[in-house]
């Protein structure tokens, strides 16, 4: 009977505590209310159709795009201007594109002007599966294949529901960066 | 101009690149996408009162005759592999209405003189023109076991790209011939002229298997790109057009 | 007899007062436990995560769920009988940190289902109610999650104070095994679903591992040893022999029991292979030290089991892990001693004093019962020159007074300053005992106790 009343109690409050500790850490470098603001328009946007690319829409994107570049760039040394970017590391959150499963948003880092990585913000189901964009067959089809590594992608075929998504938010994030 | 919207419950997307009026490109976009709603409701199997829902054999329109008449000639073309009659023995006109309505869409942009475009239909894609001069439309084809990767991109202008798979919705191809789900390959992506034809050969190659691959090469598809269960990768060539 | 000691194992005999509680080293062990799941879960969260409240929220939630399987697994070390950690921390100690860490599970748990649901429906877009069925329904793995969960809870609840109160051993003890069954469907959806998983084979290779070690280490200890030891020493019920007042003392029978090393004061885990009995295990101490062919167990009329001990047929097989426990006779610091017992503490204070006398310290038992007729083993204490037997029965209301209370207590045993207490019963007599002895000048290095679960 001697097991101290609270300390099961205490034990989970520290836990939390450093969870909290944990995650300021870890997101609010990577949170600038710009950003969250953006995203979380865009994810109420409605389900039946979300049109994006109008002039207004461009023009909030890109001052997403700016808030995003200055709080996540990998490189803020060479990175602090969001002109200069063809010879930094910079990474670019795209729009939050609606699916019948729910909003897909990504952000896309590239560095000179090539995409290396690409992340997945929000997605349907919870799942934050990191994008590799990596080609795994050679070039088999003569003239009408081009190397996936140093690619444009401008569309994807078979990429149907959450996956054409991906291709529209990070269409987006390209469109902001081009 | 980028437009995105869900049609038959799958996102579909147009970028434009033509530099004309921007009143011009919005129109055009909104009639070709009134076109893609109009054939959901019409050849939709879960809407009741849809013209597909009801078709009882007897009279139909044009439209779904022309369907119809679509999904006889590659029924006979595949020896029965493809076909719109479920093995439950009810119509389902998806595989072919899909494609055949984005292709409709395209043409509806192309009759409003927009020449450099490009039309998704939920990875079954369209493209016009150049988006950039002299280089063609850089379209990724999605690797079936990891949705985000590509087995490879393909670089089309003036095409379609239709890719079938076993992946995202499920099994949802069968052989018409034995009324069994296709398992053989995992999916099937075909370059072909109008996407009509790609997105017909595609479930054809699906339904028919790894023989499906030179067949379709023989009626109508510039390129086949499969990967059969094993995760290998299987392609057929038509010659580049000079 | 669950039994409890406030005091740490002197390692040697030293006289000036100690802090009470010594470190036990379980809690800094525990936070760099904690501090390594933090880092798994750092180096598997790309920064992007937290650009969304919602990504952020899920985020956090999965490491609740990271922090409470570590702990599960924590929980579960603890009362494996793992040697090295019976001997520095020890079994009672042990029992009170597995049943602390149960509750900071159970709301770790509970907190990774709220975090995940909140953060998925922002994700989503869809209300909290809508969000569960949503993902249960485009998420399967998510199912064996749910009942865990429920597992978790149910186990979480049976086990609080209160309910402990109304259930008896055996319903507990039941609802308490099918946390097996919930941490393996918690292991399930973590390796199936778990973000950090999915993706990383090293991740999932480093989760496996530490699963894979504690089953091992249960399966060593829990199963594996104690059925060896089982065919090894062949225990069996020789006799019950009924003492005073609903004690009954059980003789075990077995051969080459001196390899258990168990000393007076020490406990076993008890499990006696008859119907009514095989399911539970339960603690009792040894009620004289233990010869290589026989132990004893004197059992009160404790807990809804004990009772049931009466019933028992010699030839019964009989299941024991252990010995543990800490209360015996190396931690007396004088050569005088006074043993104070109440109940069914008698039994390892009787063990106690045989080797307290063994070893030639000069002694005093005080004996509290509520009668008489409840002075179990009396006749075992023969009075001798280093031997001074003081039956004291009687409630505090026909008494007068109470015998334990400084003043009284100082009669009894006038010279209680220069000797080592060791006090054996329930927790509110430990408690008195406690007091008295430290107002009487003893220092608290000196006081020795075991508590008997009422």
């Amino acid at each position: 009977m001697t097991t101290p009343r609270w300390r099961g109690t205490l034990i989970y409050v520290g836990s939390l505590a450093a969870m909290g500790a944990a995650g300021l850490t870890k997101f609010a470098v990577l949170a600038p209310p710009a950003t969250v603001a953006e995203s979380s328009t865009d994810g109420t946007s409605s389900s039946t159709s979300s049109s994006d690319d109008t002039e207004s829409g461009d023009a909030d994107d890109s001052a997403a795009a700016g808030t995003g570049q200055s709080g996540s760039t990998t490189d803020p040394a060479t990175s602090t201007d969001p002109g200069s970017t063809t010879s930094d590391t910079v990474t670019i959150v795209g729009s939050s594109v609606q699916t019948r499963y729910g909003p897909v948003q990504v952000s896309v880092t590239f560095a000179a002007g090539q995409i290396t990585d690409v992340q997945a913000l929000q997605v349907p189901g919870g799942h934050h599966e990191s994008v590799q964009i990596n080609a795994r067959a050679t070039p088999i089809l003569a003239q009408e294949v081009v190397d996936a590594q140093s690619a444009q992608i401008d569309t994807v075929s078979g990429a149907t529901y959450t996956s054409e998504a991906y291709a529209e938010s990070v269409q987006s994030a390209i469109d902001q960066q081009g | 101009m980028r437009h995105l919207e869900l049609v038959m419950g799958i996102p579909m997307s147009v970028d434009v690149r033509d530099v004309v009026d921007e009143q011009v490109e919005r129109a055009a976009v909104r009639d070709a996408f009134d076109r893609m709603h109009d054939a959901d409701r019409r050849f939709s199997r879960y809407l009741p009162d849809s013209e597909v829902s009801r078709y009882d054999g007897g009279g139909a329109s044009s439209d779904l005759r022309e369907v119809l008449g679509i999904a006889e000639r590659f029924g006979e073309l595949s020896g029965g592999a493809f076909s719109v009659r479920r093995p439950d023995g009810s119509l389902d006109t998806d595989g072919v209405v899909k494609g055949w309505a984005a292709q409709r869409a395209a043409d509806t942009l192309t009759a409003a003189g927009l020449t450099t475009f490009c039309l998704n239909a939920g990875g079954d894609v369209v493209v016009r023109g150049e988006p950039e001069g002299g280089r063609g439309w850089n379209v990724g084809v999605r690797d079936p076991s990891d949705p985000q990767s590509f087995l490879t991109v393909l670089e089309v202008r003036d095409g379609a790209v239709a890719t079938s798979g076993t992946y995202e919705r499920g099994e949802h191809v069968w052989d018409g011939r034995t009324g069994q789900v296709a398992t053989g390959l995992r999916s099937a992506t075909v370059v072909a002229a109008d996407l009509t034809t790609a997105d017909v050969l595609a479930t054809c190659v699906l339904a028919l298997g790894p023989d499906g691959i030179a067949w379709a090469s023989q009626h109508g598809a510039a390129a086949v790109l499969a990967v059969d269960a094993d995760g290998e990768l299987l392609t057929a060539l038509q010659a580049a057009p000079a | 007899m669950t039994t409890t000691t406030w005091e740490a194992p002197p390692l040697a005999p030293i006289a000036q007062p100690r802090p009470t509680r010594t470190r036990s080293g379980v809690l800094p062990t525990l936070w760099l436990g904690v501090v390594a799941v933090l880092l798994f879960w750092w180096t598997g969260t790309p920064t992007a995560t937290g650009t969304s409240p919602g990504g952020a929220l899920m985020s956090l939630g999965e490491l609740a769920g990271l922090l409470a399987s570590y702990l599960v697994c924590a929980q579960l070390l603890l009362i494996g009988r793992v040697p090295w950690f019976e001997r520095a921390i020890g079994f009672d100690r042990l029992v009170a940190w597995h049943r602390s860490l149960g509750t900071s599970v159970v709301l770790l748990v509970l907190t990774h289902v709220a975090l995940m649901i909140l953060g998925g429906s922002l994700l989503d877009g869809l209300s909290v109610w809508s969000e569960v069925p949503s993902v249960l329904a485009t998420q399967p793995y998510l199912w064996p999650g749910l009942i865990g969960t429920v597992l978790f809870l149910a186990v979480g609840v049976s086990s609080a104070r209160l309910a402990r109160r109304h259930l008896s051993y055996e319903v507990w003890f039941a609802v308490h095994l099918t946390i097996y069954v919930g941490i393996f469907l918690a292991f399930a959806h973590q390796v199936a679903g778990g973000t950090h998983f999915v993706d990383s084979p090293v991740a999932r290779g480093l989760w496996v591992l530490l699963y894979a070690g504690t089953a091992a280490a249960l399966l060593t200890w829990r199963v594996v040893l104690p059925l060896l030891s089982h065919r090894r020493y062949g225990l069996r019920v020789s006799a019950v022999v009924p003492e005073a007042n609903g004690l009954a003392s059980v003789w075990v029978h077995g051969r080459g029991l001196s390899r258990l090393e168990a000393r007076g004061g020490q406990f076993f885990l008890v499990r006696f292979l008859t119907p009514g009995h095989r399911a539970t295990a339960h603690p009792y101490s040894l009620s004289l030290a233990p010869t290589d062919e026989h132990l004893r167990f004197t059992i009160g009329a404790l807990g809804d089991h004990s009772t049931a001990v009466a019933d028992l047929r010699p030839g019964t097989k009989v299941l024991v892990e252990g010995p543990f426990g800490h209360f015996t006779a190396d931690r007396a610091t004088s050569d005088r001693v006074l043993l104070v017992a109440g109940g069914a503490g008698i039994g390892p204070v009787r063990a106690l004093a045989e080797e307290l006398l063994a070893q030639g310290r000069q002694l005093v038992v005080l004996h509290r019962a509520r009668d008489a007729a409840g002075l179990a083993l009396a006749a075992e204490f023969t009075p001798s020159p280093s031997l001074t037997y003081l039956p004291v029965p009687g409630r505090r209301a026909q008494l007068g007074h109470d015998p334990l209370d400084p003043q009284h207590l100082g009669w009894l045993v006038p010279d209680i300053a220069s000797r080592d207490v060791f006090v054996c019963g329930p927790p509110a007599m430990a408690d008195a005992v406690a007091r008295s002895a430290r107002a009487l000048g003893v220092p608290r290095s000196a006081i020795h106790r075991e508590e008997l679960d009422s």
